[in-house]
């Protein structure tokens, strides 16, 4: 296992460095020059060139590149274009409103997912069955954003229980105001996700199913029932731990979408104002953020499916079992694939 | 359960070709040439014309004049939802189409390497961009190029090209290691020809049916980013950015916040559909699963 | 009354379509051993897991199967699950997909031996490690301990064959146990069931395709095609006299191909 930990490590290590850069020199790719644009029309050229030695654009764009990095590893993440203040005290505060925001919808998604979609695959002859399916065919195919301004419209402002948007200023010091301020926005999200994943769920419980060893423990006198709990649960879990994963990468990237919805200044609502102000030091380090956080969970839920599976342990990572490569199928399936098809 | 012959698969598909229409097809087909007809006609009339800066009340209820209503400026609704459907189905086609070559190009490339690192080197890359979110890429773009229907596009279609390049990789491998192809190598066909002989009439099912759902995402992807202002900006009408205005007002006139939605909605699914269809037809053993 | 009974079973998809299998009639008493034999497509897989029930819902099964009393066809899944194991255990062809490959073995053969005997703790463990000795595999602490995968095939099947004896049927269905093994191992674990089964005083139901595979093992045999019997008798009879031409082209089929070379004897018998 270590060896594997190690290998896994690295590509992890590999893969941050490569996502970072590729962010760093696309958006170099900018035509034009930023200290040009920050110093403004009227800057003779000594004021120019101060500015460049103040953003560090004066130096070659490798080593810009290392700079970045490696003032990063030491948590300076550099100086807003827009405010000339410190990104990194900014990113802190807007994370105390999108974490919460997108482990909460997290939760909620799991709670409403995972039942339902196992539901739908148990029972999926009867009208449950049929009916959470149908549900989840059209809820796939709706926009996060369409959601949030129909449940503002009926439930902040037809009914108005819920603020229709907006976080406290104080933040999470009041926070039963804060919390008002967020449930519109985490149940947008958790219904956005469950309509996805139900489907994922259900596909990888039906796979589960159909299994042979299912139908050895039914011959040796196990209840269908029994069947399932003794083998059927711990079998898919591989599936569901990737499913999981992926949930938790699309929550965070569903926050920042629905914080635009909802006027809420997380995380998300930063990265986009970065983006139209081509505020590049706080787009660049938000994306590596973000990706950071997709590339380790990511790592952590195939550890975590290394522990359950003793066969992806062995087989090296190209050539997987099919339990893995169903794994792989559901990591790589990014907006709203169709899980129908398991096995590739 | 199934036994292995060294019939192609080919032969096969030829008795499946018959276009039999299962109620997937017709649902999505349904719907997708609503939304097909509406762009079309758009092209030849609208109710209004698209450059009028709004004679009508503003957020002006659905009324005979205005079958929609209004929206903020006083522009008649319908007529922007026409010219709207144009967008989407520009973008389905173009990030698609992208996302296609890109895809199967390197796709096909990797599988019929024989060098296992380069092929490593490329399912590696692919699984990398696999994991960077498509609306992040599409934010990229945005800030180096500015917001307009072709950034939406490319990074779309480039973001989605890691899957079809992933897909094209693993299906092109598993047709390589047939026993018709063997024999098809043992005869001296040439490699361009094995491909396009053997492999891409073999992979095709599976290819369209994803890129059916690359469609679908990228129709998803550009609404969010139009919601965002970040995509085609005015006067280029977009269904997002329609939503976007509309939720200022959305408790007056909650039909400009219903109705681009619900578009958006029976595009994407007719798609889906589409997509479920051609797979139940190509693949008739899946048809129990659902 | 015979242990197992089956009278005209016919088994078809629900819905409109043809019968899959049609007119199956035949029974089994103690200590009997009875083979099935036919190609691909037959219906002796089906007919084997009918027996006990386990047919997947999209099949319909008409007929009578009274198996130790208990009317298979009619019974509901309670009822079903009580016969199942203890009256007639099965193993399967594919012994990789039959285990389940995230459980490690021991565990897997203790199971049915507290569903059935009631074992727990430290006497199940013992009588893992004697079922494993019965089933020929030696090293039984490695083994308990391993998962299927790092298993060999052999080694698999002798572990779904102690968990079909820890049940203690009185009927043992082996539905082309062999099949998926390789031709060296297949003679060893066709000789360890020959011995179990004569050990535990079980009947047998031995399915394959495989003409010389059986013929040891087996005194009676079914023969199936297109999901009809088309002959059946003692297995030494129709080895030496078959009557339906099926029969026959089996027989010479086998004569060309023998795999399990300690039973020439029998086939070699016929010119």
């Amino acid at each position: 296992m270590n060896r594997y930990m190690i290998r896994r490590l690295t590509l992890l290590m590999l893969s941050a460095i490569l996502a970072s850069s590729a962010v760093f020199f696309l958006l170099r790719l900018l035509p034009g020059d930023a200290a040009l644009t920050l110093s403004g029309m009227e800057a003779t050229l000594e004021e120019i060139e101060a500015t460049r030695r103040q953003l560090g654009t004066d130096k070659p764009i490798l080593v810009q590149y290392f700079h970045w990095i490696w003032n990063m590893l030491q948590g300076d993440f550099g100086i807003s274009y827009l405010n000339k203040l410190p990104v990194a005290t900014e990113i802190k505060r807007r994370l105390a409103v999108t974490l919460p925001l997108s482990l909460s919808a997290f939760v909620l998604a799991t709670l409403i997912s995972f039942p339902l979609g196992i539901l739908a695959a148990v029972r999926r002859k009867s009208l449950v069955g049929i009916v959470v399916s149908a549900g989840s065919s059209i809820g796939v195919a709706i926009p996060v954003f369409w959601v949030g301004i129909i449940l503002i419209w009926i439930f902040a402002l037809v009914i108005p229980i819920f603020p229709a948007g907006g976080f406290p200023f104080e933040g999470w010091s009041e926070p039963w105001e804060a919390i008002k301020s967020l449930v519109l926005p985490v149940i947008t999200i958790a219904i956005f996700m469950s309509s996805i994943l139900i489907r994922y769920v259900r596909s990888a419980i039906l796979d589960v199913l159909g299994q042979d060893y299912l139908r050895t423990a039914c011959s040796l006198g196990y209840s269908a029932r029994m069947a399932r709990w003794r083998h059927g649960i711990r079998n898919a879990a591989v599936p569901l731990v990737a499913i999981m994963s992926f949930e938790l990468s699309t929550s965070l990237l569903g926050a920042v979408v629905i914080e635009n919805v909802y006027a809420i200044p997380g995380l998300g609502d930063m990265l986009l104002a970065g983006v139209i102000n081509r505020d590049l030091p706080v787009v660049q380090d938000i994306v590596f953020i973000i990706t950071l956080f997709v590339l380790i969970i990511g790592f952590f839920a195939e550890l975590a499916q290394q522990i359950i599976d003793p066969r992806l342990r062995i087989i090296p990572i190209r050539s997987r079992s099919a339990a893995g490569l169903m794994v792989e199928d559901k990591l790589s399936q990014k907006t709203h694939p169709d899980p129908g098809r398991s096995k590739s | 359960m199934s036994v292995t012959t060294s019939e192609s698969p080919q032969e096969k598909a030829y008795e499946s070709s018959r276009l039999e229409l299962n109620s997937s097809l017709i649902i999505g087909g349904t719907l997708i040439s609503i939304v097909l007809v509406i762009a079309l006609v758009s092209f030849f009339w609208t109710p209004y014309d698209p450059n009028d800066m709004g004679e009508g009340i503003r957020l002006g209820a659905p009324s005979m004049q205005h079958w929609i209503g209004t929206d903020k400026l006083g522009r008649d609704l319908f007529t922007q939802l026409m010219i709207g459907a144009r967008l989407a189905f520009v973008v389905a086609i173009g990030s698609t189409s992208i996302a296609a070559f890109i895809g199967i190009s390197l796709g096909l490339l990797a599988a019929s390497t024989r060098n296992r690192y380069i092929d490593e080197a490329f399912s590696y890359f692919f699984d990398v961009l696999i994991a960077f979110p498509t609306i992040l890429m599409a934010m990229l773009v945005v800030t180096i190029r500015d917001a307009s229907i072709s950034s939406a596009i490319l990074a779309i279609g480039f973001s989605a090209s890691a899957i079809v390049s992933r897909l094209s990789r693993i299906s092109a491998t598993s047709i390589l290691k047939t026993d018709y192809v063997k024999a098809a190598i043992a005869c001296g066909t040439s490699r361009p020809a094995i491909i396009f002989r053997h492999v891409l009439p073999n992979i095709y099912p599976i290819l369209v049916v994803q890129l059916m759902l690359v469609a679908s995402s990228a129709i998803l992807a550009e609404a969010s980013l139009a919601y965002l202002g970040l995509g085609a900006p005015p006067p280029q009408a977009s269904w997002g950015r329609m939503l976007l205005e509309a939720q200022r007002s959305v408790m007056r006139a909650p039909w400009g916040a219903i109705v681009p939605g619900v578009m958006i909605i029976a595009i994407v699914m007719g798609l889906n559909f589409l997509g479920d269809g051609i797979r139940e037809h190509f693949d008739p053993e899946m048809r129990n699963k659902n | 009354m015979s242990l197992l009974s089956v009278e005209n079973m016919g088994i078809s998809l629900v819905g409109p379509g043809n019968m899959l299998v049609e007119g199956i009639n035949f029974s089994l008493e103690k200590g009997d051993r009875l083979g099935i034999i036919g190609e691909s497509g037959s219906g002796k897989s089906i007919t084997a897991l009918a027996l006990l029930g386990l047919l997947p819902g999209s099949m319909k099964v008409t007929g009578r199967i009274s198996l130790a009393g208990t009317d298979v066809v009619n019974s509901s899944e309670r009822d079903l699950v009580k016969i199942r194991g203890s009256k007639a255990a099965t193993v399967f062809q594919e012994p990789l997909s039959a285990l389940d490959p995230l459980m490690k073995v021991g565990r897997q053969i203790a199971g049915p031996l507290k569903l059935h005997q009631k074992l727990v703790g430290e006497a199940a463990r013992r009588e893992v490690y004697k079922l494993m000795e019965r089933v020929q595999l030696s090293d039984p602490d490695r083994i308990s301990a391993s998962f299927p995968h790092e298993l060999s095939g052999g080694q698999r099947q002798r572990i779904a064959i102690a968990m079909a004896l820890a049940c203690k049927p009185e009927i043992l269905i082996a539905d082309e146990p062999t099949t998926a093994l390789d031709v060296t191992v297949q003679g060893e674990v066709l000789l360890l069931l020959d011995k179990l089964v004569k050990e535990e005083g079980m009947s047998l139901i031995f399915i394959t395709h495989d003409l010389p595979v059986i013929a040891r093992v087996v005194s009676r045999l079914l023969v199936m095609q297109d999901g009809h019997i088309v002959e059946e008798g003692s297995t030494s009879n129709i080895i030496e006299s078959p009557k339906h031409p099926y029969t026959k082209k089996l027989i010479e089929a086998a004569r060309t191909v023998t795999a399990v070379p300690y039973v020439n004897e029998k086939i070699g018998k016929r010119k």
